[in-house]
């Protein structure tokens, strides 16, 4: 038998900031799915090192008193234990009771920073202060909850990889009122974010070796003929919308091109000069990114699926979060 | 976090606050450099200058060290101490970095502001004090307020509430908290207040400074009726020996301490219990002949009541007096040493003792011929003596005859040495008053007396006070009483202000019960509180005990009172709760009300599942509004729409459609 023992780390103060120290807290930082208030439970409360000067000053001052018999020196001490003692439950009030509640993340791309939102609901007559937000030892946000109101508060966390990407836990602390002790509470909401893969930085479409629409489609990008102006429809681009005719009529106008067919593209799986999985998503997001922004048709082909070519911000999204999940 | 200059402001203001109280004490170039310090810090609050480098601000830590040094001898102690202190948080304002370095400073400030408690314990500063410390915890606010949404006011409410939950604790800790009797190290000497009242040496002019203050040197509590007037001699210290110009004490050796009391207690026992003021000094007092000893406190052989440790806390005791009975045990030494005149000195006053004592049958009857001889001669009873020359008894009896009670009693001492009877000089309080409105004796400053104490050998240690020859009025009517000149005495004690005077002794029975219950709070009343509990003689250990259990309860207590301040609804928010759980009987079906979306979209996308609830979730919806925004909230309109929406249900056949 051996004991892995460290005096070091058996001294050192366990690093609350990051990790939860205890196993029992595991169980109750979530997931959850709903709105969950924050109980008594899931509250943690420590001295801060103020704090601990805080003990030392009442610890001299009750010696003082005794040497020096002096009734109104007991009277300051006690005074004082009794305000660390409210500061305390002050400290942990300031937290516990609030309720929490998962907050949105819009969609990033992989090496981008996802961020998550935490809404943060005071159901209390009595304002909180100073909550902050850590995830991973990093510190984000402070924000105050003013009674009976919501707050929103914001962390951010590395999108590595494509796909769905969990928050996990993030800690709420807070020092309020005193800096003599702070309160914390590990959560998880099950927040969630999609990830879309990571975009190569540039990326040429190859001649599509299909021999249906495909050649058009490629070839007539940029050589389409303006017709005219229509009624702007859900998916337009909003490169097409024709701002100077929207001054006039007071309504979205889209610009209508013809050259007999809209641009179409295919980005096709099985024509990407790259290969392996993750290199193609990367190229494709690439792609499906340009033909957005220059307002083409385009569709996606991969060995089993196909999305049919289409254009606007629904389509774009649909194609990006494909585009992330692909394979998962 | 940095701190900016703005918030600098409030922790400067801090300071002063707790360093009012001390201005009064601190030399003053301490209070120049304060000033300089206080207008520096002013300057980079508004940013007219920069917080000074480093080496600028270890020169001038070193530059208060060394004047110091310089004005006191020492840093340690509490004098140059607290000094040091003080003037270190100022430097300390000139570094403000982060946090940390305020909390330093505030925490500084909880400590310097004790230090007030070694000059006075008044109810005035503790008053002061109270008010201080919730200042302080407002300036903890300010550091942690992180966002700066708080204002002073807000601050202030905190900070007063908090200081307010945390009493009961206080008030726990205070009663049950056992107390040691005596120090744990040895105090410094500057740790002890400045010595008032009567003082053990007296020459010319020591007793009439007392006068003009009004200042209580005890207060008395009688266990029956108080003695009168003029038998109310108390007795602090006797003087035996006498150069020429002071007297002073010459005790006899520790060891002549009578270890039996050998004054018989008999009958006529007076007892009361005297609450003494600090004074600094080494002694108490107790009414003529004291009748028992004093646990612990030592008894000499001259009938002086001593202490280990200078009297720096309100001390009160317990003691039986008799008035009828005298000291009758004379040392060998005593006979000799109160016979001692100092050499070629006042040779008409020695011929003068001489001639009376040669007319006198006897020693009783030559001390009446000197009494009359103060009584018939020209002698005046006044506060402004001219001052004696070299042969300062010939100057005064045949010269000047002018005096006050140490001039007659040290006289009057003189005469009987010249003439062989031994006699000594007794310095303490003559008289006090009765505060009406607690029934107990104030004795003040102004009450100071001396007097004398003759050995007659078949009457023991007689008393003689030779003022009451030449102002009968002093003793009979008191120090107000005498005819002395009314501008040198306490202003507020010649008053005739009916409402004032009921003023006076109103505040003075409140410091005596703040003296009583609070300042002179000991192991003592610890155990007699218990005793009134039925708990005899309660030990330390039991005490703590009781300490702890009360302290659970309390902390509870206060855990509860902290928790439901906050958790008051009011009444606008009980109907934001019940909308909160109309909205969370959605939940289940999978309709999650986001924070941004208003109460008529949450209606609009409820309704696109469940059409068929718009009747009632329409009516809930309205009538939310209608409480919520409109004002329109009475409490049978309130009480209809938590009923609706306890009854409302959602039919979840839909959840699977919707989903």
């Amino acid at each position: 038998m051996s004991f892995n023992f460290s005096l070091k780390s058996f001294f050192q103060w366990p690093d609350f900031a990051r990790k939860p120290v205890f196993k029992f807290i595991s169980k109750r930082i979530g997931p959850f799915d709903k709105a969950i208030v924050l109980d008594r439970n899931r509250v943690y409360i420590l001295p801060t090192k103020a704090g601990l000067v805080f003990l030392l000053l009442l610890l001299l001052l009750l010696l003082g008193s005794m040497n020096y018999n002096k009734s109104l020196g007991y009277v300051l001490t006690f005074v004082l234990v009794g305000l660390g003692n409210v500061i305390m439950f002050s400290s942990w009030k300031n937290l516990a009771g609030l309720q929490l509640r998962a907050g949105g993340c819009s969609p990033v791309f992989a090496g981008e920073k996802a961020v998550f939102a935490v809404q943060l609901e005071n159901l209390d007559a009595e304002n909180r202060y100073s909550i902050a937000v850590t995830y991973q030892g990093q510190e984000f946000e402070v924000v105050d909850v003013p009674a009976e109101a919501m707050s929103l508060l914001h962390f951010q966390v590395d999108a590595r990889q494509r796909g769905i990407l969990d928050a996990g836990r993030f800690r709420l602390y807070t020092e309020f009122p005193a800096g003599l002790f702070v309160a914390w509470t590990w959560i998880d909401l099950s927040m969630q974010c999609l990830v879309y893969p990571k975009p190569v930085s540039r990326a040429e479409l190859p001649v599509s070796t299909s021999s249906e629409e495909g050649d058009q489609a490629v070839q007539g990008s940029g050589m389409e003929e303006y017709v005219g102006l229509r009624k702007y429809q859900s998916g337009d681009s909003w490169r097409r919308i024709a701002w100077k005719a929207v001054a006039r009529v007071d309504d979205l106008v889209t610009r209508e091109f013809s050259g007999g067919q809209p641009q179409l593209q295919w980005i096709d799986w099985q024509a990407l000069p790259v290969s392996g999985v993750e290199d193609r998503l990367s190229v494709m997001t690439r792609l499906v990114i340009d033909a957005d922004a220059a307002g083409r048709h385009y569709g996606l082909r991969f060995p089993d699926l196909e999305i049919e070519p289409t254009h606007g911000r629904v389509h774009y999204a649909h194609c990006l979060k494909v585009l992330a999940l692909y394979g998962h | 976090m940095v701190i900016e200059n703005h918030k600098l402001t409030p922790v400067l203001i801090g300071i002063h606050l707790v360093a009012l109280p001390m201005y009064a004490r601190l030399p003053p170039y301490v209070l120049l450099l304060i000033a300089s310090f206080t207008i520096w810090t002013l300057l980079i609050i508004t940013a007219q200058t920069k917080q000074p480098v480093a080496f600028i601000r270890v020169l001038l830590a070193v530059a208060v060290v060394i004047s110091l040094l310089v004005s006191y001898g020492t840093i340690f102690g509490q004098q140059p101490g607290t000094a040091m202190l003080l003037m270190l948080s100022f430097i300390k304002l000139f570094e403000m970095k982060g946090k940390r370095d305020v909390l330093l400073v505030i925490f500084l400030g909880f400590f310097l502001i004790a230090t007030n408690f070694f000059h006075t314990q008044s109810p005035w500063i503790a008053l002061y004090v109270f008010v201080v410390v919730i200042y302080l915890t407002s300036l903890l606010i300010v550091f942690n307020d992180r966002l700066s949404t708080t204002s002073f006011k807000t601050r202030m409410k905190i900070s007063s509430r908090m200081v307010m939950q945390s009493v009961p604790l206080m008030l726990i800790l205070f009663i049950l908290f056992p107390r040691i009797s005596g120090p744990l190290w040895s105090l410094p000497n500057d740790t002890k207040s400045a010595s008032t009242g009567v003082s053990d040496e007296m020459s010319p002019g020591s007793i009439n400074s007392l006068i003009s203050s009004g200042a209580v040197a005890f207060r008395v509590q009688f266990k029956e009726t108080p003695p009168a007037k003029k038998d109310l001699y108390w007795r602090g210290v006797v003087l035996s020996h006498y150069d020429g110009k002071t007297w002073r004490r010459d005790d006899a050796p520790a060891k002549l301490h009578p270890d039996v009391f050998y004054l018989s207690a008999g009958s006529n026992i007076i007892e009361y219990t005297v609450m003494m003021e600090p004074h600094g000094r080494k002694w108490l007092y107790s009414l003529e002949t004291l009748a028992t000893k004093i646990e612990p406190y030592k008894v000499t052989r001259e009938l002086q009541v001593l202490v280990e440790e200078e009297v720096n806390n309100v001390l009160s005791y317990t003691v039986s007096s008799n008035l009828h009975v005298t000291n009758k045990a004379l040392y060998r030494e005593e006979r000799r040493k109160n016979l001692l005149l100092p050499q070629g000195l006042n040779q008409k006053t020695i011929e003068l003792a001489k001639q009376l004592r040669v007319k006198a049958a006897s020693d009783v009857v030559f001390v009446n011929s000197v009494l009359d001889y103060f009584r018939k001669q020209p002698f005046a009873y006044t506060l402004s003596p001219p001052l004696l020359a070299d042969n300062a008894m010939d100057d005064f009896i045949f010269n000047s005859r002018q005096g006050f009670c140490e001039h007659y009693s040290s006289a009057f001492v003189y005469l009987m040495r010249a003439a062989g009877v031994p006699a000594r000089v007794v310095v303490g309080y003559q008289g006090g008053e009765i505060n009406p409105v607690d029934d107990y004796m104030i004795v003040r400053q102004s009450d100071a007396h001396a007097w004398a104490e003759i050995w007659l050998d078949d009457q023991g240690w007689m008393r003689v006070d030779p003022t009451s020859a030449v102002s009968p009025d002093r003793i009979e009517r008191g120090i107000t009483g005498a005819g002395l000149e009314a501008g040198k005495l306490p202003s507020f004690l010649v008053s005739h202000n009916e409402f004032l005077l009921q003023l006076r002794y109103t505040i003075d029975s409140l410091n005596h019960g703040w003296n009583k219950w609070v300042v002179g709070f000991d192991d003592k009343k610890q155990k007699k509180l218990f005793e009134v509990l039925g708990i005899e003689n309660i030990d330390k250990a039991s005490l703590f005990s009781w300490m702890v259990v009360a302290m659970t309860l309390a902390g509870a207590l206060v855990a509860w009172w902290v928790f439901k301040s906050g958790c008051k609804k009011s009444r606008r928010d009980v109907v934001t709760y019940y909308y909160g759980i109309f909205c969370r009987k959605f939940e289940k079906a999978g309709l999650v009300k986001k924070a941004t979306e208003s109460s008529d979209e949450f209606l609009h996308r409820v309704l696109q599942i469940f059409p068929e609830l718009k009747q009632k979730a329409g009516a809930i919806t309205r009538s939310y509004q209608r409480m919520r925004y409109g004002g329109a909230d009475n409490d049978s309109q309130k009480k209809q729409f938590i009923l609706a929406v306890r009854q409302f249900r959602v039919n979840m056949k839909h959840k699977k459609n919707h989903i």
